[in-house]
């Protein structure tokens, strides 16, 4: 029973043991497994460019920053390493793909510089993504150290093309090129003698060697172009330019009131900002104009004879810091004149000219032929300090320097004879201005430092003489003489005194040889205006309380002018009186800056003031 | 429990028996951590197997009387999961295995009989006992990374069986069907990182299908 129970229990035992194998034996054990199709790294496709570097040479300067850029698509950038010549020079900074190499570390020459960059292999298999699977690109250049200071290069043309101005300059050459230094200077005057600084542009692309100047608009400008490269700048050369644009800004009288303004547009008009106009007249208005083809501005300056209203004119660059053109048009009532020296002008309707006393840059005297129409100087003769008469028939023009007296034809200047002053009187003529006045007879009456005297230019003889009477007339036809505060009627052979003038005569004016307005003064200048009729010798007298200006009498017009003194650039009268000295019309106009020998006068049916403008009567209705 | 002991007690007997069945588990907290682990991957790794049902052993001790039975029960299962990548460079695979032990008491009685067999309806509460291994391994190129984490935890499962019985002179032969329901416990991490089964639970519930041979020892 025993044995059977030993049997019994190892059988137990045993098969426990089994039971305990068979479970430790089938226990569980994961399987199954998946794989993903991917394809195995190629490289090929990764591109390297060096963004500063245009072509394959390039330069090492002393201390040249290099970006570049990798198009490695899904491959990850670990690493790039940088080699000269292969030596090991830098290491690219990963998040900026930047590096930096200096010259200092090289001797000059040329090297192969070499990226070597090391990427994950971007295929999104488990080695890639663990960063165990990596691919190295290689990319190369050469690169010269050079580190002599970099040469000129010139402007080789500046042209205006298509409403722009295009600068083009030489081609740098050498590797250490780093930049051209464009430079823009504007002239701050017409002359172009000084300029001012507008921009400075760095272009750094070495193939790029033309530049479009979008901010020009005109005028004088100077280009200056310089070179950086190894890390040092030459010095500029430079060119001037410049393609005539004025604004050229004037001014038209539509009517009595209204003024056009008119200028011109830029050729580089793409430059253009705006045009800029300030009126002024008492008070200052902008006009602002960003069309450059809208080049005439119309309005009423309100401006009386002999005043001035500007109007500035500016032509605004479109780039802010450019120096900007303006110009002024000085707005006066009546048309161009040319100026002349005090009133000392004649005006001859036989031949529809004027004849002036112009001064010239020295100061001196030269008589000028103005055109009745044009109202141009036609010619000039030069005078030093003298003086000239015409006769009212337009025959005879006489003019005086020092000792020499000309008869010149009046339409060409030619001299037609010269007489010898100082032989009349046998001493030296000290001409200085006094008067002189012509008849139709080819008599001359004229007051010198010899005397005043009449002369019958036919034998070149004095027919007339008088002591310092600096106010001696001759009538038009010569036959009457206001001289020594006296009127002389010529007999045949000589003059006779027909009436005693009361006062001090200031200024004669005849209408023809019927007529003559005497002016007197005293030493208060308290004038009084005489009619004399010379056929009967009769005179009618009106006293003056106060002054009178350049009275003339006018026989286009028939009217006696002159103006009421007052100070400068004032408002004041002029007065027209007829030959009967009755006042027929005052025109308000503004004092002339009499300090400068300006007057305002009538003449030829015109108000004509010796600054250089004139107006028709027929403009004050 | 009172149902089966209102049974008349007349002839008794104690039984030893050896099971070996077939189980299978929920394990949905598993599953999920297995799916995230998956995503965690750098490469898109795959779930290629997930805790599915196998080998189930167990030994039980009966004493039964009449019509109804006690007992007391020891048994083992396991199971696991892999997350798997391969490709040319190399291959990945996180392996979960997870072993149970259990143990317990069951009770049945008799619902019908036959000639030969005996029918049993019962009722069965086990402690289990979770043992978590999570083994990742990657062999890439020429190297290879491996590490490897143990957790343990627990849960209680409380579940009805159906049970068939023949006795042949003093062998017992017996088939079970039964299903657990699990009341799960937290994993401890004994080795790995603190927070690898965060949130993790080891419900093993499901059913448990077993055959088994038995001697009458008394």
């Amino acid at each position: 029973m025993m044995v059977i129970m030993n049997i019994r229990f190892r059988s137990h035992v045993s098969l426990l043991t089994l039971v305990i194998f068979l479970v430790m034996a089938c226990e569980f054990e994961p399987s199954g497994d998946f794989f993903k199709e991917v394809t195995p790294p190629d490289g090929s496709a990764v591109v390297i460019n060096l963004d500063n570097i245009g072509e394959d040479t390039i330069a090492i300067l002393q201390n040249t920053k290099f970006t570049f850029a990798a198009n490695t698509g899904k491959r990850t950038v670990l690493k790039t390493n940088v080699f000269m010549n292969g030596q090991l020079a830098a290491v690219a900074e990963r998040n900026t793909n930047q590096f930096n190499i200096s010259s200092n570390n090289f001797p000059e020459g040329t090297y192969v510089l070499k990226l070597e960059m090391h990427c994950s292999s971007g295929t999104g298999s488990l080695a890639d993504k663990k960063n165990l699977e990596t691919i190295i690109i290689n990319r190369q250049w050469v690169a010269v150290v050079d580190k002599a200071p970099p040469t000129t290069v010139n402007i080789t043309s500046i042209t205006v093309q298509n409403g722009v101005a295009e600068i083009r300059w030489q081609k740098y050459l050498r590797h250490n090129f780093q930049a051209y230094i464009l430079e823009k200077q504007e002239a701050t005057s017409a002359a172009g003698n000084s300029y001012w600084g507008c921009w400075s542009k760095e272009i750094t692309d070495r193939d790029l060697v033309t530049f479009t100047d979008n901010s020009y608009v005109g005028g004088n400008v100077r280009y200056r172009i310089k070179v950086k490269g190894a890390d040092k700048i030459t010095e500029p050369t430079q060119k001037d330019f410049t393609d005539g644009y004025d604004p050229s800004m004037q001014y038209e009288w539509l009517d009595t009131k209204t003024v056009k303004l008119t200028w011109r547009k830029p050729r580089a008009h793409k430059g253009f900002g705006r045009y800029e106009l300030v009126i002024y007249d008492g008070k200052s208005t902008t006009i602002t104009k960003s069309d450059p083809n809208d080049t005439t501005y119309t309005y009423e300056p309100n401006v009386p004879f002999g005043a001035v209203r500007s109007a500035r004119l500016t032509v605004f660059s479109a780039a802010t810091n450019c120096f900007n053109m303006f110009r002024d048009a000085q707005v006066r009532l009546g048309v161009e004149f040319p100026s002349f020296y005090e009133a000392l002008i004649a005006y001859s309707k036989p031949l529809d000219k004027y004849f002036a006393i112009k001064k010239d840059a020295s100061y001196r005297n030269n008589l000028v032929r103005i055109d009745g129409v044009t109202m141009a100087v036609e010619q000039s003769f030069y005078l030093d300090a003298g003086i000239f008469g015409i006769s009212a028939n337009g025959q005879y023009l006489y003019a005086t320097d020092e000792n020499a007296l000309y008869r010149l034809n009046p339409l060409t200047f030619q001299v037609v004879n010269t007489y010898d002053l100082s032989a009349l009187k046998n001493k030296f003529n000290r001409q200085w201005g006094g008067v002189i006045s012509v008849s139709n007879n080819n008599t001359v009456a004229l007051a010198t430092t010899l005397g005043s005297m009449v002369l019958r230019m036919s034998d070149f003889t004095i027919v007339y003489e008088a002591t310092e009477d600096y106010n001696i007339a001759l009538s038009p036809g010569g036959n009457y003489l206001v001289s020594a505060g006296k009127i002389w009627q010529w007999n045949g052979n000589s003059f006779d005194p027909k009436m005693t003038i009361s006062g001090a005569v200031n200024r004669t004016a005849f209408k023809d040889d019927e007529k003559a307005i005497v002016v007197t003064s005293d030493q208060n200048y308290v004038k009084s205006l005489i009619l004399v009729d010379l056929a009967g010798m009769t005179s009618t007298t009106t006293n003056f309380t106060g002054h009178y200006m350049s009275l003339t009498f006018d026989p286009e017009s028939g009217y006696v002018g002159y103006f009421k003194p007052a100070p400068e650039l004032t408002p004041t009268d002029f007065h027209l009186l007829s030959p009967s000295l009755a006042l027929q019309k005052t025109i308000g106009i503004t004092a002339p800056q009499v300090h400068y020998s300006f007057y305002t006068l009538l003449i030829n049916n015109h108000l004509i003031c010796s600054e250089g403008y004139a107006v028709p009567l027929s403009s004050f209705p | 429990m009172i149902g089966l002991c209102g049974t008349g007690a007349h002839a008794q007997k104690f039984v030893v028996s050896a099971n070996a069945g077939y189980a299978t588990f929920g394990l949905k907290s598993l599953k999920e951590q297995q799916r995230d682990m998956a995503k965690d991957m750098p490469v898109q790794g795959r779930v290629v197997q997930s805790f599915p049902g196998y080998l189930n052993y167990s030994v039980d001790f009966t004493w039964q009387r009449d019509s109804v039975y006690f007992g007391l029960m020891f048994g083992h299962t396991s199971t696991g999961g892999r997350i798997a990548y391969a490709d040319y460079s190399g291959y990945s695979r996180i392996d979960h295995k997870l072993g149970m032990y259990y143990y317990g008491i069951h009770a049945a009685r008799r619902i019908a009989r036959s000639s030969k067999m005996g029918y049993f309806l019962g009722i069965q509460l086990l402690s289990y006992v979770h043992s978590l291994k999570i083994r990742n391994r990657e062999v890439v190129l020429d190297e290879t990374f491996s590490s490897s984490w143990k957790c343990s935890g627990g849960s209680i499962s409380i579940g009805p069986f159906l049970e068939i019985r023949r006795q042949h002179k003093k062998f017992v032969f017996k088939g079970r069907a039964a299903y657990e329901v699990h009341i799960p416990g937290a994993f401890d991490v004994d080795t790995g990182p603190s927070d690898l089964m965060d949130g993790t639970t080891a419900a093993a519930g499901g059913a448990r299908i077993s055959l088994g041979a038995g001697y009458v020892l008394k």
